[in-house]
């Protein structure tokens, strides 16, 4: 047991003592079995045929889940899942209507009112017009009538004063002749 | 200046970058040439080995996941291309016994493998007498520096074979280099 234990550190400090010998010259390059074709960049890698795999799976999955989307003001919805009955249909379809005839009767009351409201506005409008004309043109034909009359009355004041201007210097003429003191003088009035 | 790590020198080499496979294989070459050495006996026959299990090795690269160090891993190729390469020259030599004799021949010339050593010569010439199986454990006990359960866990083989094989390695050993 010693003797082999002895041996066994034999074997150790030989295996210690032992140089590593140099490799020799060897074809290291034959070694590497490299890839004739340098690898794709990403993009230029043919991942069309995994796309367009991509694309049908997603296309069946629609199809047979009954995609749906529909696009509203708040945004968009995704539905899936079967459609509507058709009394589901009709009952959307009268929901639908009914709204949308109290829709219409609400806006028709509106404008009717609306309609009266300016009419009623427009003949007031014209009753103050045909007012105003009226009393306008009543007005300047009083007028012009007083001004005829006011002249009327003045032209015979003026021929009146003609008149008298001629009677009062006869009766001057009258007076101041002696010859016809006897003379009846004659006060003929003019009509 | 730092040199690059067995990791990045092999992610390189497996996006075929050849300069960090050939400096990968210039790292490792002389463990593996002077275990493969000891192993045969031979240089022929060593590099023969050494090519191979650089071969194998560039082939099973995307194999290795870092579970073990590289070295390690290398190692265990090594181990099965070199239980491997006995066989196929028992095979061979049982048809052709002169190629057997050239062989054996090369190595009774042992200064051209150890040059003056004596006692280096005198043990690996005894170890080619060994069963391969017995002389990988002495090799990687005495050479390698490995513990028992280590070398168990290496050569995938239970530890109470390789304490068995390791009695009757140095028991043949003693005999033969009492014998010289």
């Amino acid at each position: 047991m010693n003797k082999s234990h002895e041996f066994e550190n034999w074997i150790q400090q030989t295996a210690d003592a032992t140089q590593a010998e140099r490799v020799p010259e060897w074809p290291r390059e034959l070694t590497f079995r490299g890839h004739a074709e340098q690898p794709l960049r990403w993009w230029q890698r043919p991942f069309l045929h995994v796309a367009s795999l991509a694309c049908s799976a997603l296309a069946l999955l629609a199809i047979v889940s009954q995609l749906q989307v529909q696009v509203t003001e708040q945004g968009f919805n995704v539905h899936f899942g079967g459609g509507l009955t058709e009394q589901q249909l009709q009952a959307a379809v009268a929901e639908r209507m009914t709204s949308y005839a109290a829709e219409q009767q609400l806006q028709m009351a509106e404008y009717a009112a609306n309609l009266r409201e300016d009419f009623r506005d427009d003949v007031a409008a014209a009753n103050q017009q045909l007012v105003s004309y009226v009393l306008n043109t009543s007005r300047t034909e009083r007028q012009e009538d007083m001004e005829d009359l006011i002249r009327y009355v003045n032209a015979q004041r003026e021929d009146d004063q003609v008149y008298f201007a001629y009677q009062l210097s006869q009766v001057t003429d009258q007076i101041l002749e002696p010859s016809d003191l006897n003379a009846t003088p004659n006060f003929e009035t003019k009509e | 200046m730092f040199a690059p790590s067995d990791e990045r020198l092999v992610r390189r080499a497996l996006e075929n970058n050849k300069q960090a496979w050939l400096q990968l294989v210039q790292r490792y070459e002389g463990l593996v040439f002077n275990y493969a050495l000891r192993m045969s006996g031979s240089r022929d026959d060593a590099m023969d080995l050494m090519q191979d299990v650089f071969l194998s090795l560039f082939r099973n690269l995307a194999g290795w996941r870092g579970e073990s160090s590289f070295k390690n891993w290398l190692m265990k190729i090594a181990h099965y291309r070199c239980i491997e390469h006995f066989r196929r020259r028992k095979d061979f030599a049982d048809e052709h016994d002169f190629e057997q004799h050239e062989s054996e021949h090369d190595w009774h010339d042992p200064e051209a493998v150890y040059q003056g050593q004596q006692r280096t010569q005198t043990l690996v010439r005894a170890m080619q007498e060994l069963p391969v199986e017995q002389r990988l454990v002495v090799e990687l006990k005495f050479f390698q520096h490995l513990k028992l359960q280590e070398i168990s866990q290496q050569l995938d083989v239970p530890l109470n074979t390789v304490k068995s094989r390791l009695y009757k390695a140095v028991e043949r050993l003693q005999q033969l280099v009492e014998e010289v």
